[in-house]
């Protein structure tokens, strides 16, 4: 088996639907795939073709081979500028109409492919893709009736196969099949069984892998109730799902008494590169709990990758053991979802505190690269920003993170060298200024924290500091 | 163990059942022990628990951990004093079976080989069977309960691999024979998934053309259940075979099979279908206009 | 490109065409035309299209197919599809192609048995 090399082929006449199929055949076959596979791509190639002949009269087709650890594919991709489709999902349903009906294509390709995504602009073009993976069965969705225990084992099975097919390292393969495990049981035990489908994604040039789950069970009353950990009454759902929010990196969760519950989960790789360019900022923090407390009620998360950069303020509601276990409560959780969107990281760690008392927290993302910073606040985390140009404006919401606090609000502002971002929890006092502290722009940043530490902290509560600045050269 | 009195006071709990608690025993001996060298008998017996290499807990009435040992803590990845105090049930994949477990204990006196799978904090899984049983103070006023768990994890990986073998072998087990000029048979064994079936039809398919059989009986005795996603995959098997010209003939059709497809809402129409294979096989002769006749030339060319 | 020529071979009174195996669209619409004018020409009363070699049915060779069928129907013919390659078979299955009520057949000359056993005599397969 050799691996062809990627092509295009412009599509402007009848005759270009023929050469199609022979270039797609040729490089099927040079792959390996068996005839019937062969068939079935050059069938879905041929059927594509037409489409864009048809319908926008030129166009092109492109292919390339696809390598995911190991699993060998053959990607095609079918671009037009023609008239677009208006309705994207009523044209994958249209199926075939009989006659003189061209709706034949879409649908029909689909089938024979392991993959297929359609973008399309009415009035710019259409863009399809589609995928046959040699391990066909591997790469391609797979649906799971789960039925009994044994189908529990059949599920953990497919999901540790899948998983490390595309690349995840084996402590994100074993709580994928964690995740997989909890929810495959509560089919199980709770809604006598239903169906899991797994399937690989891409994002942006990242892998992911995603488990639905459908039930016709009683359904889940209250949602956000049964992700917070413990013991929920007997019968109902939820013990488990509190596990899938932790372990997972997307969870949506849909569930209507007596109709059954459907939840769809998501983890992507991550597998960053350490950028060439070294991080221009500094980071600083000091932290003290409450006078004779052993348990700090405040945590801050420092995470950098890539070209990015998290910090994150979080502060247990009151003090003591209970402040404590919820604000490492959402440290876990901010620390092994740092990369998602923040709003995404604020509906997680809210789940995830939804069985403790309740956390205030800010996060801060600086993509340094771009100098950019992407801010989001709930609850009464002080955030100032000494600025070298415009003064940040920060929407910070009121509320308590996972006690139904209010969405995050999300801002983005310009984050050019020179400005520096403090953070606070409530330990500090909140009476002070700039010119209280000059040494915030000359000094490390750690310095900086110990010394907003030392001359705002107050007796009666955890406090923490945190200060990012540009580096000290 | 310590009973730690000075944390619970465990509500005696009515026993009706007699009790083979080896907990009971060691009360006793412990009794005999304590009155000639209590610290040496005490610090004794503490040093085995520890030295266990199965993970030993005591539960209070309450279903609170008043005590563990190490191999616990191992297990569980959580220090002592993190697990003491808090419920039991909290540490399994199951909580609930946990519970049941432990309820069980109070009302039989024991629980013997109660399966069971503990998450460590980093998420790790380990199957156990339990044992556990109620134990006594002097007086023999019940404590809690007292459990020890056996790891079965690696009995459990051969078990998986015992029934990913057997499913190998399943997957091997679809063989497409010629029975005759112009018939073949597939006797279908097991469930048919997607790709399973996939690979039924391309096999089947080739048959019938290398074969040149215009009849194909397939016989689905051997497979268990019959859902949606079953029903279709073979309806699109037979409508293949259809388009190169030949039939199919399912046979094997049990009545709880046949209510299902009904059920189902299956348009079966044009499908031939059978209860066995054998009146397939009379179906394939009838469409190959063949008749089966006795060798001695009895009258009548009876068919068989 | 111009079209493939096609061959149609009366053998009494049924029409044999070998379709070739990767038809291009025009040869698919030339071979429509030819079987057409084939048929009103010597009268047939049927048609054997010999698929044996092809390679790729896609939609728009079925649907020619389909219409083919209907209008040997109209002229007084019935239609066999003969030899349909197993990957196609399956690839036609989950495309969901129908073929205009063509009959099928695993070879030439079982095509040629279908058409030529009486229409009332129950056929089999």
């Amino acid at each position: 088996m050799n691996e062809p090399p990627p092509g295009e082929l412009p599509i402007q006449s009848e005759a270009d639907i023929v050469m199609a199929r022979r270039a797609v055949r040729n490089a099927a076959a040079a792959l390996g795939f068996g005839i019937t596979d062969v068939t079935r791509i050059v069938t879905a190639a041929s059927e594509l073709t037409r489409n864009i002949y048809q319908y926008a009269k030129s166009g092109a087709m492109r292919w390339r081979c696809l390598d995911l650890d190991g699993c060998v594919g053959l990607e095609l991709v079918f671009e037009d500028h023609g008239p677009g489709i208006p309705d994207v999902a009523r044209a994958m349903e249209k199926g075939f109409s009989s006659g003189k009906g061209l709706g034949m294509g879409l649908p029909g390709a689909k089938r024979l492919m392991d993959e297929m995504s359609i973008e399309s602009e009415v009035g710019k073009g259409t863009s399809v893709r589609v995928r046959k993976w040699l391990n066909g069965k591997m790469l391609s969705p797979q649906t799971i009736e789960v039925l009994d225990p044994g189908s529990v084992g059949m599920a953990r099975r497919a999901a540790r196969a899948l998983a490390e097919a595309l690349g995840f390292a084996p402590t994100a393969c074993e709580e994928i099949v964690l995740a997989v495990t909890e929810i495959a049981t509560n089919l199980v035990r709770h809604a006598q069984g239903g169906k899991l489908i797994l399937t690989s994604l891409l994002a942006e040039g990242r892998p992911g892998l995603q488990v639905e789950s459908h039930d016709e069970g009683p359904g889940i009353r209250d949602v956000e109730q049964a992700l917070a950990d413990g013991f929920s009454t007997a019968g109902s759902l939820g013990a488990g799902l509190g596990a899938v929010n932790r372990l997972m990196d997307e969870l949506e969760i849909t569930s209507e008494r007596r109709r059954g519950t459907r939840i769809v989960c998501r983890k992507w790789l991550r597998d960053y590169v350490a950028s060439v360019r070294a991080c221009p900022l500094a980071f600083g923090a000091a932290t003290r709990p409450r006078l004779n407390t052993d348990v700090n009620g405040d945590a801050f998360v420092i995470k950098q990758w890539a070209e990015s950069a998290l910090v994150g303020l979080i502060d247990g509601l009151g003090h003591g053991q209970f402040a404590h276990r919820a604000a490492q409560a959402a440290r876990q959780y901010v620390e092994s979802h740092f990369d998602l969107p923040l709003a995404q990281i604020f509906r997680g760690a809210g789940r995830a505190c939804r069985a403790t008392r309740g956390v205030v927290m800010a996060l801060a993302r600086f993509d340094w690269a771009r100098e950019r910073l992407v801010f989001a606040s709930v609850g009464n985390i002080e955030a100032r920003v000494l600025s070298q140009a415009e003064p940040v404006r920060f929407n910070i919401r009121r509320g308590i993170v996972g006690l139904n606090a209010p969405s995050a609000v999300v801002t983005e502002h310009p984050w050019p060298p020179g400005n520096v971002l403090v953070l606070h929890s409530d330990g500090l006092r909140t009476h002070w200024g700039w010119r209280d502290f000059p040494g915030l722009t000359s000094q490390p940043a750690d310095v900086s924290a110990q010394a907003l530490l030392r001359a705002l902290a107050k007796a009666e509560d955890d406090a923490t500091a945190l200060v990012v600045r540009s580096a000290i050269p | 163990m310590q009973t730690n009195k000075s944390k619970n006071n465990p509500t005696p709990i009515p026993m009706n059942a007699k009790t083979k608690s080896p907990g009971r025993n060691l009360t006793d001996r412990r009794q005999t022990e304590e009155a000639q060298n209590p610290a040496s008998s005490a610090a004794y017996a503490r040093s085995l628990l520890e030295a266990s290499l199965d993970p030993l807990v005591t539960i209070s009435a309450e279903g609170k951990i008043t005590d563990v040992n190490e191999a616990s803590v191992q297990v569980t990845g959580m220090p002592r004093e993190r697990l003491i105090g808090t419920d039991f049930s909290n540490y399994f994949t199951e909580p609930e079976k946990a519970r049941e477990g432990y309820r069980q204990v109070f009302s039989e006196g024991y629980v013997r080989d109660y399966p069971l799978a503990i998450r460590h904090t980093s998420g790790r899984l380990t199957d156990v069977l339990y044992n556990a049983s109620v134990y006594k103070d002097a007086q023999g006023k019940v404590l809690g309960v007292f459990a020890a768990a056996r790891d079965i994890t690696e009995r459990k990986r051969a078990e998986e691999r015992i029934q990913q073998q057997s499913k190998d072998i399943m997957e091997l087990s679809t063989p497409v024979m010629q029975v005759w000029q112009g018939v073949v048979a597939a006797p279908l064994i097991g469930s048919l998934d997607s790709q399973r079936t996939q690979q039924f039809m391309e096999r089947l398919l080739n048959r019938i053309v290398e074969t040149n059989s215009p009849v194909a009986l397939v016989d689905i005795m051997g497979v268990p259940t019959v859902d949606t996603q079953t029903a279709q995959h073979l309806i699109e098997t037979i409508s293949a075979v259809r388009l190169l010209g030949a039939q199919v003939v399912l046979t094997g059709v049990r009545p709880a099979i046949a209510q299902t497809l009904v059920h189902l809402g299956v348009d079966l129409t044009g499908i031939i279908t059978r209860s066995s294979m054998s009146a397939g096989l009379q179906v394939a002769l009838d469409i190959l206009k063949l008749k089966v006749v006795p060798q001695d030339g009895a009258a009548g060319g009876a068919k068989t | 490109m111009p079209a493939e020529s096609i061959s149609v071979i009366k053998l009494r009174n049924v029409l044999l065409v070998t379709v070739p195996p990767d038809p291009d669209d025009d040869t698919v619409s030339a071979l429509q035309e030819q079987v057409l004018e084939a048929m009103a020409r010597h009268e047939a009363k049927g048609l054997v299209l010999d698929i044996s070699t092809v390679q790729i049915l896609d939609s728009f060779f079925a649907r020619t197919i389909a219409e083919t069928v209907q209008m040997v129907a109209l002229m007084g013919g019935r239609t066999v599809l003969a030899g349909m390659r197993a990957s196609v078979a399956v690839t036609a299955t989950q495309l969901g192609l129908t073929l205009g009520g063509a009959l099928m057949a695993l070879d030439v000359d079982r095509a040629f048995d279908r058409l030529n056993a009486t229409p009332a005599g129950g056929v089999g397969v």
